[in-house]
């Protein structure tokens, strides 16, 4: 009786209904990745999403979500994360012991997106457990309480990987069972629209920003690993909404949070100056 | 002092290029700036900042300008014009997108009225009315040059957009200084204000073709040193790449590896008290490389139950005790399967001495290579030892003194104190090779250590950032393929700079400096966390 065994959940009939959005998140897009996406999720492939820190491939996948009407487990991944955290693990109770999904299970059983955020992060040996559901099989085994998930029919595996020198190289064995997109930072208008949209600042001092985000990204591998992200661009617009100056918005949310190398943080404070 | 004047100013390459993306190469000499063949030629100064005007505006030009100026049928005084117009229109332009140079050049033009009314003084007020919307210089020709080169001042909209543009308003000028009988000696003119450059470039194209040097490429990693005798070495040669900074790109089969075994003592060595405590000192750090102790630790949180604990606590419970919730095997990841390779750098600047023990600094290095790898080997960790110098990229060579799996004994350490100091650091070379003799080895942990006074040089390379960028490199293509590094930095702490370069390719974390012998432990629990 595997649905009885998940009863930490507020809704019996629903278990997922903590995970669905109801609110569409708003996604700009640049090219086709919504007909790509959907095209990928009507065949359930599993999908990697490529691309720089904070370029908006979670915004992304929550997007899509919303757009797919399914819910969206998502899950940090880190070094220390372990198999238990991902397939679940036996819990104490009063009377005795008690098993309980995690994530993954939760969402291959009752059919949401998972979403792997950063999966390279994880050690190799807590990565092979999403194997066997991304290959035709797409089947689940949980070993420590001897039961086979099968996959649910709506759910799909989605992973984020930023291939930046800083972090680890994906292994084959697991890239090669993915679809993948790559995501870049947008046009600079589109970004000024994102940043307007996402922080309510003006579209004057908007591209203000955008223009020094775009410079700083001129020295990744030439002393930064990566330049400001459209995050950061959003942080410094809603600093500005919240009364600072371009300058010191862009100085807190950005200069001094890119580097920590002296000659590239005066660089960036020097250009800084140059650029309001 | 040569090597100041070569200062890398690397801050100033980095601001133009997040300015502009541009990098164009610098050179610090002389008294006045200029530019020649795309090269920005700034006064010598310590400070950067002291630059900055000097290279925005040169740069502006490699970036606004046209690649030289038509100058033929302008007098002189048109040619001056022509230059100060060009010069007030790239400003202008660079001014619209980076409003702050305003700030950065407006200070140095501080010509009023009194300055003058000759030739160069009427230049200099008409580039601060150009420059400064707030200046009002009552000189109807100022006035003029004003009118020319707006179409609308308030709102700095340029009239002059082509070359052909600005030769027609600077003859218009040019015209009524004429009319004025103003005196012009082009000769004995100087550029002002002293942070614009003295317009050589324009004009280049009428001067005969010089004997064009290598001065267009910089200087980084020359092929000079193509010394063939060293390819007829005995040992094994590698082939490596080389990370260039300058075109951020990886040269091919840049540098060649020749791996020798290190000449062999007549007699092993013995080990010292100091040596023997020190190896004895080093087994609790270095335990974490070792397979891992099988006793079983209890967590609140895990993936497995620990049964005896689950029993203890229902015990408990019955007893009515507070039962101890830790009823998890807590989950020790197995950092099993080192392995290690130590790197002792011998180049001629590990002989200098030490001010603080008075001992040279590759016996302090081959010291400490030879503690650590004994600790090691009594743990059972795979170490490999070997010294290595640099002789231009061609001749790096690594003298092999101790193999994975040889026996860290006395002739090891004979080996140790036979590695003589000599030649340069060619550090990204050593390591890459060092990574991948770890990675044929499979082991999954794999660790580089150096031990080195830290600064990399070599006799072909005159970029002093050249080399510590591609030991940066080589130190994150090791971590992408699951190998670590680390330096133990010797000496004392007689030079900051140095300090700095390791910590730019090792990582803040990545080095700790080692002063004597009996500090070795604390450094090692520092680099390994």
């Amino acid at each position: 009786m595997p649905g009885s065994q998940t009863t930490m959940s507020a809704h019996p009939s629903d278990p997922l209904a903590a995970w669905r959005i109801a609110v569409e998140p708003f996604y700009q897009p640049r090219a086709e990745e919504f007909t790509l996406f959907e095209a990928a999720y009507a065949r359930r492939l599993p999908v990697i999403l490529k691309g720089p820190t904070g370029c908006g491939k979670t915004r992304f996948v929550e997007h899509m979500a919303w757009r797919l009407r399914r819910p969206l487990v998502t899950v940090a991944c880190h070094e220390d994360l372990s198999t238990g955290d991902l397939i679940g693990r036996w819990l104490l109770d009063g009377d005795g012991t008690r098993w309980q999904d995690g994530p993954l299970t939760l969402a291959a059983r009752h059919g949401a997106i998972c979403y792997l955020d950063e999966l390279v992060e994880a050690r190799a040996n807590t990565t092979v457990v999403i194997h066997p559901l991304t290959d035709t099989r797409r089947m689940l085994p949980l070993a420590p309480c001897n039961e086979l998930v099968h996959a649910h029919p709506d759910f799909q595996l989605v992973v984020s990987y930023n291939p930046s020198p800083a972090t680890r190289e994906m292994k084959a064995s697991t890239r090669q069972r993915f679809c993948a997109m790559e995501f870049g930072y947008p046009d600079p208008e589109q970004e000024a629209g994102i940043v307007m949209r996402e922080s309510g600042l003006d579209i004057e001092r908007a591209s203000g920003i955008v223009a020094f985000g775009m410079r700083t990204r001129r020295l990744e591998g030439a002393g930064l690993d990566e330049g400001a992200s459209t995050r950061m661009l959003i942080h410094a617009a809603a600093l500005v909404m919240q009364g600072l100056s371009s300058s010191k918005a862009c100085q807190l949310a950005m200069v001094d949070t890119l580097s920590d190398d002296d000659d590239v943080s005066e660089a960036l404070q020097f250009a800084l100056d140059a650029s309001f | 002092m040569p090597a100041a004047l070569a200062a890398p100013h690397a801050a100033l390459t980095q601001w133009l290029r997040l300015l502009w993306d541009r990098a164009p190469p610098l050179r610090f000499e002389g008294v006045s700036p200029y530019i020649a063949e795309g090269t920005i030629h700034l006064p010598a100064h310590d400070e950067w900042r002291h630059h900055a005007a000097a290279a925005a505006h040169a740069t502006a030009h490699l970036v606004y300008s046209p690649a030289s100026f038509d100058g033929a049928g302008l007098g002189p005084i048109a040619r001056a014009l022509v230059a100060l117009l060009e010069d007030a229109r790239v400003e202008a332009l660079a001014m619209r997108e980076l409003p702050g140079l305003a700030r950065l050049w407006r200070p140095w033009h501080v010509a009023t009225p009194e300055t003058g009314a000759d030739f160069e003084s009427l230049l200099q007020r008409l580039a601060r009315a150009l420059i400064d919307p707030g200046y009002a210089d009552p000189d109807p020709w100022v006035a003029k040059g004003r009118r020319l080169f707006f179409i609308d001042a308030r709102l700095g909209l340029l009239a002059l957009r082509t070359p052909d543009e600005v030769r027609r308003a600077a003859t218009l000028l040019g015209h009524d200084i004429g009319q004025m009988r103003l005196q012009f000696n082009a000769k004995t003119a100087v550029p002002a204000p002293a942070y614009r450059d003295d317009h050589r470039w324009m004009w280049a194209a009428e001067r005969p073709p010089q004997q064009t040097s290598a001065r267009g490429e910089p200087l980084t990693a020359g092929d000079a040193t193509d010394d063939t005798s060293e390819a007829d070495a005995p040992g094994t040669t590698t082939l490596h790449p080389e990370w260039d900074r300058l075109i951020a790109r990886l040269r091919p089969d840049w540098t060649r590896v020749i791996e020798t075994p290190a000449p062999s003592a007549p007699a092993p060595a013995a080990d010292d008290d100091e040596l023997r405590a020190a190896t004895r000192r080093l087994h609790a750090p270095l335990q974490r490389w070792r397979d891992p102790a099988p006793a079983i630790r209890l967590d609140e949180d895990g993936e497995v139950f620990e049964p005896a604990a689950l029993i203890e606590l229902r015990l408990a419970r019955r007893l009515r005790r507070a039962p101890d919730p830790r009823v998890y095997r807590r989950a020790v990841h197995r950092r099993a399967d080192a392995a290690v390779w130590l790197l002792v750098d011998q180049s001629a600047s590990a002989a200098a001495g030490d001010a603080a023990t008075g001992h040279d600094l590759l016996r302090a290095a081959t010291r400490a290579a030879a503690a650590v790898a004994g600790a090691l080997h009594t743990l059972g960790v795979p170490c490999a030892v070997a010294g290595f110098a640099s002789n231009g990229r061609h001749a790096v060579r690594l003298s092999g003194v101790k193999g994975f799996d040889e026996a860290a004994d006395g002739a090891m350490r004979a080996r140790l104190a036979a590695l003589r100091p000599g030649g340069s650091t060619r550090l990204g070379a050593a390591l890459r090779h060092a990574t991948d003799a770890l990675l044929r080895r499979g082991a999954p942990n794999g660790w580089v250590i150096l031990l080195s006074d830290g600064e990399p040089h070599d006799i072909d390379v005159h970029d002093p950032r050249y080399l510590v960028e591609d030991a940066r490199q080589a130190v994150r293509e090791a971590l992408r393929r699951g190998v670590r590094t680390a330096c133990l930095v010797l000496g004392g702490n007689r030079d900051t700079d140095a300090g700095g370069d390791v910590r730019r390719i090792f990582g803040r974390r990545g080095a700790a400096r080692l002063r004597r012998l009996r500090a070795l432990p604390a450094a090692l629990r520092t680099l390994l966390g």
